[in-house]
Parts: C-alpha cells; sequence; structure tokens
C-alpha cells in the first residue's frame, strides 16, 4: 500500500512534466526537447536555493521562472534566427547542462535536513493528526504523512490544471490555441505568432522546471542527471492518456495528460513489482508507449468490424 | 464531465488495485519493531538483508566480499540464518530510483549500501529501514550527517576516505626533486571532488602542485590521462572514485606507455602495475560494516553507532615496477613507513 | 482605399527556378469597389494578393491601404485591416477549436487580446444571430469542432469571419476552386451578400470566367506578372464569357509570336 501511495504522488508531480510535454508537443505542435535540460534545471535551481537558506515556496518559484526563460530562448532560438525546432531544442538543452552544473556547484546536491515545500507541509499537517501517526486503511498500515504527501501534490496538481483551463479560455489563450492548430490563419487574424511560440513554450518548459523542483523536494536530492529520459516519460504519459480519453475538448485532454502520467507510473510499478529487472525499465517504457499507440486504432477497428456484421 | 473520463478513473482504479494485490503479502503485518536488545543475536530468525550497489567495480565487490565474511564469522549461514538480496544499478540512477521503489515495497532486516549515491538515495527513500553503508568517501558531505557521530538515526557506516597525506609523504620520498602530480577525477561525482581537494591540499603541504583533468566517461577517462601527460607531471597519484576506479586500466597503461609512475589509493591497482599505493582496505571496510550490520542486528540502535573511518591502510611497494620506471627506493622510506610491504607481480 | 505602385517581384532570383511574379504592377482601386481579377496560370493572381496581405515584402514598389503606406508591415500587423479567405478551406479555420473560438478569434481581429474570458454569454449571442444569417444551421452547433464540418461550411464560415469586424480589404484568393458547384453557388451567394451588404472593398480572384462577369464592378486580367486589361464601369457590365476567352486567346497568340513579352 506505501508503494501505491508513492507511486501515485511521484505519477502527480511528473503530471506537471506530462503537463508541459502537453502544451508544447499537443498545443503548439512545437516537438520540444528541452525539457530534459530545463527538469534538472527546475531541480537545481531550488536545491541551490535551498541549500543557500532561501524560503522553499520562492525557491519552487524561481525554479518555474528558470525554466520559462529556458523555453523562451528555445522559442526565440527558433523564431527569430528560424532554426527547426527540434534543433533549437537540443541547442538549449545541450547548454543546460554546463548551466546546471554551475548552478549546483556540485553534480549531486543533497536535501536531505534542508527545509522544502515537503517538510512543511509536514509540519502542519502533523498538527492536524500528530506526528508519526499510522492509519490503517482497508487492512494495510500506512504513515499518516504519506497520505497528507500524496494529498498536497493532488492539491497541486489540481490548481495548475484549473488554471491552464481558465487561461486556455481567455482571449489570449484561444489566440495560443489557434497558434499551434493553424498558424496561417490565426496570422491573417492579426496575431503574432512568433511572441505565441515563445510564450507557449516557455509556459511549458517552466511547468517542466517545476516537476523537477518538486521532485528534488520530495526525494530529497538534486542531481545533474536527473532529467535523462524525462522527455521520453512525459511523452509516454501524454500518449497514454491520449489512448485513455479519445476526446478532443480541452479540458479532457488536460485531465488525460494527467492521468496518463499516473496510470504509467502505475504500470512501471507493477512491472517491477513482478521482478523485472530495473535495468529493463527503458525497455518496458518503449513497450507501453507502443501499445497505447496501437491499441486504440485496434479497438475502433474491431467495432467497425463488429457493426459491419 | 464525460464518458471518457469517467473510463479514465476506472483504468486507475483497476491498475491500482492490481499492484494493490502483489502486496497482499504485506497486509497486516506488524513492523518487526521490536528485536531483542543487547549483543546477542535473537536465535531461530531468518534475516532479510538487502545489498545495493551503484555500479560494478573492484572496491564494490571488496565490499561484498568483506561484508559477506563478516557475517560468515559470525556463524550466520545464508540461505539458513539470513537471505541476501543483492542488486547492481549498473551506474544509472533511475535504475538506483526504481531499486529503491522496489526495496520500499518490502520489509528488511538490514540494508547495506554500497557507495555514495547508493546511500544517498536510500537514506530518503527508506526513512524506515536500517541501512549500513561502506565505500563512501566522506558522509559528512554527502549529507548523511551533521559529523561522524551526530548523523540520521536509522544509518551508520564506514568511510573510506583516503590517507592523502600518508601517500603523498612516500611519493615524496621516492621523488624528491618532483613539482608536479597528476589525477583525473568525476566532476559528477560528489566524492571524486572533494578527494581531488583533499588530495591537492595534501600536495600542497609537500610543496607539491597537483594537476587535475576531468573525464565523465570511460573513453574520457584514457583522454585525460594522456592530456596530464602532456602537461608532463611528474607522477600521477590517482584518487579512487567510481568512474576512475572502473577505468583504472586505462591510466596504468598511459602510466607505462609513457613511463610515468603510477601511485594509487587502492590496493588492487597493484596487480595492475601501480608503483606503490597507500590503499583504504575495500575488503576490511566491507568486513567492518558487515560487523556494524551484526550490532544492528542484534538491537542497537543505528543512531547509537558512529560513522567510522575504515581502520586499516595497506602500504604496497613493487620494486620490480621501480626499477622498471628508473624510482630508486631509499632505506629511510622503510624507516618512515615501517607497515609498507613490498609485493611481488 | 488600395493603391499599389511600380510593385515587382521575382522568386528563386539567379536560380533555374528564376520566376517574375510581378513586374511593375500598379493597380488602384476605390472604396467599395469590388474586383476581380482573372488571369493565366502564373500570371501573378495570387501573388499580387500575398503582396497586398504581406505574406512576402516586394522587391520594389509601394503598398498603400487606405492612405498608409503598408509596404514593410508584418503579415499580422496588416491583418488589423484586411480579410483574407484562401482557396484551401482548410487555411482558414483552425481545425482542433469549436465554431464558437473560431469565430471569437476572428472578432478580436486586430484587437489586443488579454485575460479576458473568451466566450463570455454577450458573445454567444452575438455569435448566434450572426451565423444565424449563414442560413446553414450552424448556430446550434456552436461547439462542434470545425474539423467535423464540410468544405464548404469551412469556407462560408471562413467568409464569415473575414468580415466579421468590418474590414478595409477583403481578399479572396480562389475561394471557391476547391468546392463542389453547388457548395461553391452558395458560397458565391453568400460573398455577394457580404460584400454588398457591408459595401466592402473587394479583390477576387477566379478563375471562373462566370463569377467575373456576375459578380463586381471590375474586371482586371494579367498575364506573365502585368496587368493587360482593365474594365470598369459600362464596359464591364457589357462583357460576356465569350469576350473575356477572346482576350485570352489574344494573350497566348501574343505569347507564341514574342514569348519574351
Amino acid at each position: 500500500m506505501t508503494f501505491l501511495i508513492g507511486s501515485i504522488t511521484i505519477g502527480l508531480i511528473l503530471a506537471l512534466l506530462s503537463l508541459g510535454i502537453f502544451i508544447s508537443f499537443r498545443i503548439f505542435n512545437f516537438p520540444d526537447i528541452t525539457a530534459e535540460g530545463s527538469f534538472t534545471f527546475g531541480a537545481a535551481i531550488t536545491a541551490a536555493f535551498i541549500t543557500s537558506g532561501t524560503n522553499p515556496a520562492i525557491a519552487t518559484i524561481l525554479a518555474f521562472t528558470g525554466g520559462m526563460l529556458a523555453g523562451a530562448t528555445t522559442g526565440f532560438i527558433h523564431t527569430r534566427f528560424k532554426i527547426n525546432p527540434l534543433l533549437s531544442g537540443i541547442l538549449v538543452m545541450t547548454a543546460l547542462y554546463s548551466v546546471n552544473l554551475h548552478v549546483m556547484g556540485k553534480s549531486n546536491l543533497p536535501l536531505l535536513n534542508q527545509r522544502t515545500l515537503f517538510t512543511w507541509f509536514g509540519k502542519w499537517s502533523d498538527h492536524i493528526s500528530g506526528p508519526g501517526r499510522i492509519i490503517n486503511l482497508i487492512g494495510w498500515s500506512v504513515t499518516a504523512a504519506d497520505l497528507w504527501t500524496l494529498l498536497f501534490c493532488f492539491l497541486v496538481i489540481l490548481a495548475f490544471s484549473l488554471l491552464l483551463l481558465w487561461f486556455f479560455r481567455t482571449n489570449i489563450g484561444t489566440a495560443m490555441r489557434a497558434t499551434g492548430d493553424n498558424d496561417q490563419m490565426i496570422r491573417a487574424l492579426g496575431v503574432n505568432t512568433k511572441w505565441m511560440i515563445i510564450f507557449g513554450v516557455a509556459l511549458s518548459n517552466g511547468l517542466v522546471a517545476l516537476a523537477g523542483s518538486m521532485l528534488a523536494q520530495f526525494q530529497g536530492f538534486a542531481d545533474v542527471q536527473m532529467g535523462i529520459g524525462m522527455l521520453v516519460w512525459g511523452l509516454a504519459s501524454v500518449i497514454i492518456g491520449e489512448a485513455l480519453i479519445s476526446e478532443s475538448k480541452l479540458g479532457l485532454l488536460v485531465a488525460g495528460a494527467v492521468m496518463g502520467a499516473v496510470l504509467f507510473r502505475l504500470l512501471v510499478a507493477i512491472a517491477l513489482r513482478w521482478g523485472m529487472n530495473p535495468n529493463d525499465l527503458k525497455l518496458i517504457t518503449a513497450a507501453f508507449v507502443f501499445l497505447a499507440l496501437v491499441l486504440p486504432g485496434f479497438m475502433k477497428q474491431t467495432k467497425k468490424i463488429k457493426l459491419i456484421k | 464531465m464525460d464518458k471518457s473520463f469517467f473510463r479514465g478513473i476506472l483504468v486507475l482504479i483497476l491498475v491500482s488495485s492490481i499492484l494493490l494485490l502483489s502486496d497482499l503479502g504485506n497486509r497486516n503485518i506488524k513492523k518487526a519493531a521490536s528485536r531483542a536488545s543487547g549483543n546477542s543475536l535473537p536465535s531461530g530468525v531468518k534475516f532479510k538483508i538487502g545489498m545495493v550497489h551503484y555500479v560494478d567495480s573492484p572496491n564494490s565487490e571488496e565490499c561484498e566480499r568483506g561484508v559477506r565474511n563478516a557475517l560468515h564469522d559470525k556463524h550466520l549461514r545464508e540461505g539458513v540464518d539470513f537471505t541476501l538480496k543483492v542488486y547492481n544499478a549498473e551506474g544509472d540512477v533511475s535504475t538506483l530510483n526504481s531499486i529503491a521503489g522496489a526495496l520500499g515495497n518490502e520489509t528488511w532486516d538490514l540494508v547495506f549500501a554500497i557507495s555514495t549515491p547508493t546511500i544517498q538515495l536510500l537514506a530518503k527513500k527508506l526513512a524506515h529501514t536500517r541501512i549500513v553503508f561502506t565505500n563512501v568517501g566522506d558522509p559528512v558531505l554527502a549529507g548523511l550527517g551533521k559529523s561522524m557521530e551526530d548523523h540520521l538515526p536509522n544509518i551508520c557506516g564506514i568511510s573510506t576516505m583516503s590517507d592523502f597525506d600518508g601517500l603523498m609523504k612516500l611519493v615524496h620520498y621516492l621523488h624528491p626533486g618532483m613539482k608536479r602530480a597528476g589525477t583525473v577525477f568525476t566532476p559528477s561525482e560528489v566524492n571524486s571532488v572533494s578527494f581531488k581537494d583533499h588530495l591537492a591540499e595534501a600536495c600542497r603541504r609537500q610543496g607539491i602542485a597537483l594537476i587535475s583533468m576531468p573525464a565523465s566517461t570511460a573513453t574520457e577517462v584514457l583522454d585525460a590521462a594522456n592530456t596530464l601527460v602532456a602537461k608532463r607531471v611528474d607522477v600521477f597519484c590517482q584518487i579512487s572514485d567510481n568512474l576512475t576506479g572502473s577505468s583504472c586500466s586505462a591510466i596504468l597503461k598511459v602510466s607505462r606507455d609513457r613511463k610515468v609512475p603510477y601511485y594509487g589509493f587502492v590496493t588492487q591497482q597493484m596487480k595492475q602495475g601501480a608503483l606503490a599505493v597507500g590503499g583504504r582496505d575495500y575488503y576490511q571496510a566491507g568486513y567492518e560494516s558487515g560487523q556494524m550490520g551484526i550490532r544492528v542486528l542484534s538491537g542497537i540502535a543505528p543512531a547509537q553507532i558512529p560513522y567510522r573511518v575504515v581502520g586499516k591502510t595497506d602500504y604496497l611497494i613493487n620494486l620490480e615496477i621501480a626499477r622498471f620506471y628508473n624510482v630508486h627506493v631509499p632505506d629511510q622510506v622503510y624507516k618512515e613507513f615501517p607497515q609498507l610491504q613490498i609485493v611481488k607481480q | 482605399m488600395l493603391e499599389l505602385s511600380s510593385l515587382y517581384k521575382i522568386f528563386n532570383t539567379g536560380s533555374t527556378n528564376e520566376v517574375n511574379a510581378l513586374q511593375d504592377v500598379n493597380l488602384s482601386v476605390e472604396e467599395g469597389s469590388f474586383v476581380c481579377i482573372l488571369g493565366t496560370n502564373g500570371s501573378g493572381k495570387s501573388t499580387l494578393l500575398n503582396a497586398i496581405a504581406g505574406n512576402f515584402f516586394p522587391d520594389a514598389g509601394r503598398v498603400i491601404l487606405d492612405g498608409k503606406n503598408i509596404t514593410k508591415w508584418p503579415e499580422h500587423k496588416r491583418a488589423c485591416h484586411i480579410g483574407r479567405v484562401f482557396q484551401n478551406p482548410f487555411s482558414g479555420t483552425a481545425p482542433g477549436m469549436s465554431i464558437g473560438e473560431n469565430l471569437v478569434l476572428a472578432a478580436k481581429r486586430g484587437k489586443r487580446r488579454g485575460l479576458g474570458w473568451g466566450l463570455t454569454a454577450a458573445m454567444v449571442r452575438e455569435l448566434k444571430t450572426r451565423v444565424k444569417d449563414l442560413d446553414m444551421g450552424l448556430e446550434d452547433r456552436l461547439d462542434t469542432p470545425i474539423g467535423k464540418l464540410s468544405g464548404g461550411q469551412r469556407q462560408a464560415l471562413t467568409l464569415l469571419m473575414s468580415s466579421w469586424l468590418r474590414p478595409d480589404l477583403l481578399l479572396l484568393d480562389e475561394h471557391t476552386a476547391a468546392l463542389d458547384p453547388t457548395t461553391a453557388a452558395k458560397v458565391i451567394e453568400l460573398t455577394e451578400k457580404i460584400v454588398c451588404g457591408g459595401n466592402l472593398t473587394t479583390l477576387m480572384v477566379t478563375h471562373s470566367m462566370q463569377q467575373a462577369v456576375k459578380l463586381g464592378d471590375r474586371i482586371v486580367m494579367m498575364h506573365r506578372g502585368k496587368i493587360r486589361y482593365d474594365f470598369r464601369g459600362e464596359e464591364k457590365k457589357m462583357m460576356k464569357v465569350t469576350d473575356l476567352l477572346f482576350l485570352f486567346e489574344e494573350l497566348r497568340r501574343k505569347d507564341q509570336l514574342d514569348p519574351g513579352a
């Protein structure tokens, strides 16, 4: 049960990453590789500031800002210098590796005894349920602290999802969505698509950096190699989410991205639990994503065949 | 709210239930918090012990051998008195994360964490498990406590910080006129940077400059070693970390081909052609951590056991190799280092 | 309203694909005028419209709209004054978004878009009223994603969107060419209604001589990047399809005699 709670918690944290990838890949049609660098960037900024005594909330906000800067750089390189979106992302991601090392000062920054958002919330929740409390959940023993952490992450992701949904229905948000959907049209309607892309990629990477920041605070350290493989993770979550929710309404798509992140984490947990060698993790990831891409089409086919019969 | 939304929630609940089903074994289990206190091991109990390596290296293997022998010497038999499950992250942080996750799902009587990245992650992820670490260069720097005595409550272990002053003193005796020593280090490993800095200090105390070259992959180690020779270092004084440890043969080859003597901090490197080493004994470190582990199993809380540096440093020298490098070994060396052992390859 | 002076544009200069798309084009269009632009293939009709809309900058010459020199303005800046309908029915609407959202975007053409809510109740009311004028039953389906509509419906909506906020200039680029005859007829009917009803200054590029003869008050014929014929007023009203065909033949014969002209 603790394992389940932990998996869902991490899934919810990484749902921020999933949302960020969703914005750049799906809403803006911008294949953005920067995420691998900005994920670590967010973790690095937060860890560096927390270990030098800064308020963790401010450190987290700074991480978000840093991510936005990284994304804006990618967008700027693409729109101003007309460099292919993939290459723009690779350029910034590569540069960020060195930047991250500088920010952290070393490759691995422990946060074991520092104030983080989680220790804050933990102190507050301890007032309510008493420290060290253990709860019996349908037969399993779980610490109250773990449940509170789960709730905290859930509230964070809920807040951001709703914020995004509101934003994308405002006038400027609608124009941003149109930029990804049909940029020729939106230019003919007076929108400066260059600024829209820059802002969109910035927003996407801001969320990714936020995911990195929260994960670092959750797991107790920031490592310069944290971001490696995270892009694939985020893409897999988005794709699995789309397989789950095959509608095109914005609200459902956002929910899908979040659910995909949690589901993906759970599937990996199950594979690990059943004795899969952790070294095979990447292979299993590829298999899951492949299934998620292929199953929906396959199911539609079988539905059609049934109808015809 | 739409049909597909609820379908999504349903799938999540289904998958969660599958995961829970696999956890049925842990249901209603009271965590084994109370054991006999004192210095004797409870009898008739089969201990569940785990061990996690970060990377495949000679040091890690020696540590594991030491742990196993410590258990064996206390008359604990594998399969009867304890089960030992060994994991290896093959140097990959995400694999390490997955291993931590897999461990977190079971109850362990004791977990051995070998190497710094391992203990850093496990300390956070397995906060309610008793862990003994070994092959950790600098526990305080790694965030495992305020000091060697005042540390995290569920952890204890053996530090393998090298004896930099000792070896530099030996090297200086063998090369009285030397100006520069060279070492490859790994910026992405916290210990490596710390060791390099300590070594630089020790060199400074001998009036020698330390030239260091960074590397992040095995291929880069070879390039770094060649660059050091190009920068005219008099000797290699190679610090030990996960990368340079597993790639030391590359450096030793450069040392042989370019005739720049190699001094190290790992005893196994004598077999590979080092002129002399001042090695923390990794087998000894493993053994001492195994002994610590047995004390924990017999009921002493890890919080009461201070971190310790491994008690034994072996100084070894190979005279034939010294001749190959045209290095003269004055008699004074034997007086200053009475524990110096002469070995043949 | 619109003044084009000495417009030149060459594509792929120096390569074997070099094309003299526009050669010294001069055109003056009064406010409220509905101009049909005809021409042979490659005559530069669409290029002319793109030059006015700002898809590229001309190599030489000026574009003046309502007294303002917009030659160097970027596309999105000109869009405040210009409405466009493209040949491809898929170019004018965003397929992943609903009818209502597309129209809201059109309703804010050229205006500052902020954090105000897009589809407010007042806006939805206004949308429904004006969409009803299309007579296509779309006013009850404002939530439908555009991708589900037919080409004709999308083109009709693009037309509505381009003229929602009265543009200074309306550019129609063969906007019925990709539709079947019945739908094309409906869209032309709609075009007339909107253009004449709002007295909009319009440039319509078309391949259909019937359309050119029936609609508008001026015909401009282009060939090889230059304007060759320009008929207005009475002269235009009396033009028939056969007359236009004859003129096309003339141009082709002239080409065969003197390919460099």
